[in-house]
């Protein structure tokens, strides 16, 4: 049992600092209503990670710079096509999506990782990768608590519209693709978008402050996150498979249950 | 007494595929005040929109002297605040977390889209016009609230010192307001004639 656990440990750990950490993502990704770019953002860090891995380039650096690559490059070969907004990151996530299947029925190292990004290779973490994921998850969560108010102040108040700074858009920017590339690259491409979809959704109308949304979205995932990797090891079943159902199907039930309860208490 | 010129347009034209008025030649001292009103269609919103540099003119000039403090209030912009954030959320965004204000609710830990319309068009206004600024941008501010309301905003906007330090201010309104040290500036649509 002790040997089990210590197999399962690194993926437990940061498992247990991403659930919460994508759950507070998602509250600042629906203020400017990004799912669709974090999908397609988490797409292209999947892609920067296959480049990286034939490239012979250790692999998280290598998706994290790709996918901050990637993503800018197709901002500017998008944006003068008359390409923005949603539009742009589904035309970002089609090219990776396709890109990455092209690479991944070419090479068989590619294959594997396209595999795993899909499946999520979390239970299966190594030590050794470890610290090099924490570290790019924590430097990522430090500069999103620096930076969040600023760049809440600069989509929510209609006086700051207009003067977004580039430095501070940049670094929004490396910090979300930052979480996404860990997320994707060791719980899934869609483990880490219901982590960032699904609890912010269920908070959203309900939560009475920006605080309580924000803790309780991050709550919510890693209770989620902690029953799917203790049945995913009792069951011997897919943790992300698990995860993306308990997300789902409990979110579904407790609006449900909140709203019944309003009407009978309305 | 002259008063520095904080914003002046030169042949300024407006638009996004094609120019929506003629060219606008304006200039803006601090303090100063300037309707504008004209039909629906004309660029109101758009003119407001450019002079905040949201917008890029489609010709012409907009020059601004001195680095000016700009805040536009756009029209609508209360009805678009959703999501998870009390009164005291959005105040602390702005760093107002102590402000005081008659038009800011009692009421701070309520969720600010659960506001009726004219409270949050309150709420907005009484912070915009209590944090310093040198240009300020108002689309339609009157819309959403109450006589009193309306006329008390009046009342703040009609002398420059008393609410709103040496602010200048450009108000798009449909309202027939009266202003004794306003500028008027009625657009016209290149349609129109």
């Amino acid at each position: 049992m002790a040997e089990q656990l210590l197999l399962f440990m690194p993926g437990l750990l940061l498992g247990t600092l991403l659930a919460g950490l994508l759950g507070a993502l998602g509250v600042m990704l629906r203020v400017r209503e990004e799912a669709l770019a974090a999908f397609s953002l988490a797409q292209v860090a999947v892609l920067g990670g296959m480049l990286a891995a034939l490239a012979g380039v250790p692999q998280l650096l290598g998706a994290w710079s790709s996918a901050v690559l990637l993503a800018l490059l197709a901002v500017w070969w998008l944006k003068p096509v008359g390409l923005i907004g949603p539009s742009q990151h589904l035309w970002i996530l089609l090219l990776a999506w396709g890109a990455g299947l092209l690479l991944a029925d070419n090479h068989p190292q590619a294959r594997l990782l396209s595999s795993s990004a899909i499946e999520g290779q979390l239970l299966l973490l190594s030590w050794e990768r470890l610290p090099a994921y924490l570290l790019l998850a924590l430097l990522s969560a430090a500069l999103l608590a620096l930076l969040l108010r600023r760049w809440l102040a600069t989509q929510l108040l209609p006086w700051r519209h207009s003067t977004p700074s580039v430095l501070l858009a940049g670094l929004r920017e490396l910090t979300v693709v930052g979480l996404l590339a860990v997320g994707a690259l060791s719980m899934g491409i869609f483990v880490t978008l219901a982590l960032v979809v699904i609890p912010a959704w269920l908070v959203w109308s309900r939560a009475a402050s920006l605080g309580s949304a924000l803790w309780l979205s991050a709550l919510y995932a890693l209770l989620m996150h902690l029953l799917a990797f203790s049945l995913a090891l009792w069951l011997d079943q897919v943790y992300s498979a698990l995860l993306v159902v308990l997300l789902g199907v409990s979110a579904v039930a407790l609006a449900l249950c909140w709203q019944i309860s309003r009407r009978a208490a309305g | 007494m002259t008063r520095a010129v904080l914003l002046e347009t030169r042949a300024l034209q407006i638009g996004s595929a094609h120019a929506l008025c003629a060219p606008l030649d304006l200039s803006l001292a601090a303090g100063e005040l300037l309707l504008v009103s004209g039909d629906n269609g004309v660029g109101k919103s758009t003119l407001l929109r450019t002079l905040a540099g949201e917008q890029a003119p489609l010709a012409g000039q907009l020059l601004t002297h001195g680095s000016p403090r700009i805040r536009h209030l756009p029209q609508h912009a209360g009805q678009q605040l959703s999501g998870p954030f009390s009164v005291a959320d959005l105040l602390r965004l702005n760093g107002q977390g102590d402000l005081q204000h008659p038009w800011v609710p009692a009421q701070r830990r309520q969720r600010v889209d659960r506001l009726s319309g004219g409270q949050r068009q309150r709420l907005l206004l009484a912070m915009l016009l209590s944090q310093p600024g040198d240009l300020l941008l108002l689309d339609e501010p009157g819309q959403y609230l109450d006589q009193p309301s309306q006329a008390q905003l009046q009342d703040w906007l009609a002398e420059p010192t008393a609410a709103l330090g040496m602010a200048a201010v450009v108000m798009v309104s449909h309202d027939q307001l009266h202003f004794s040290r306003a500028q008027r500036l009625h657009l016209q649509g290149l349609a129109d004639g």
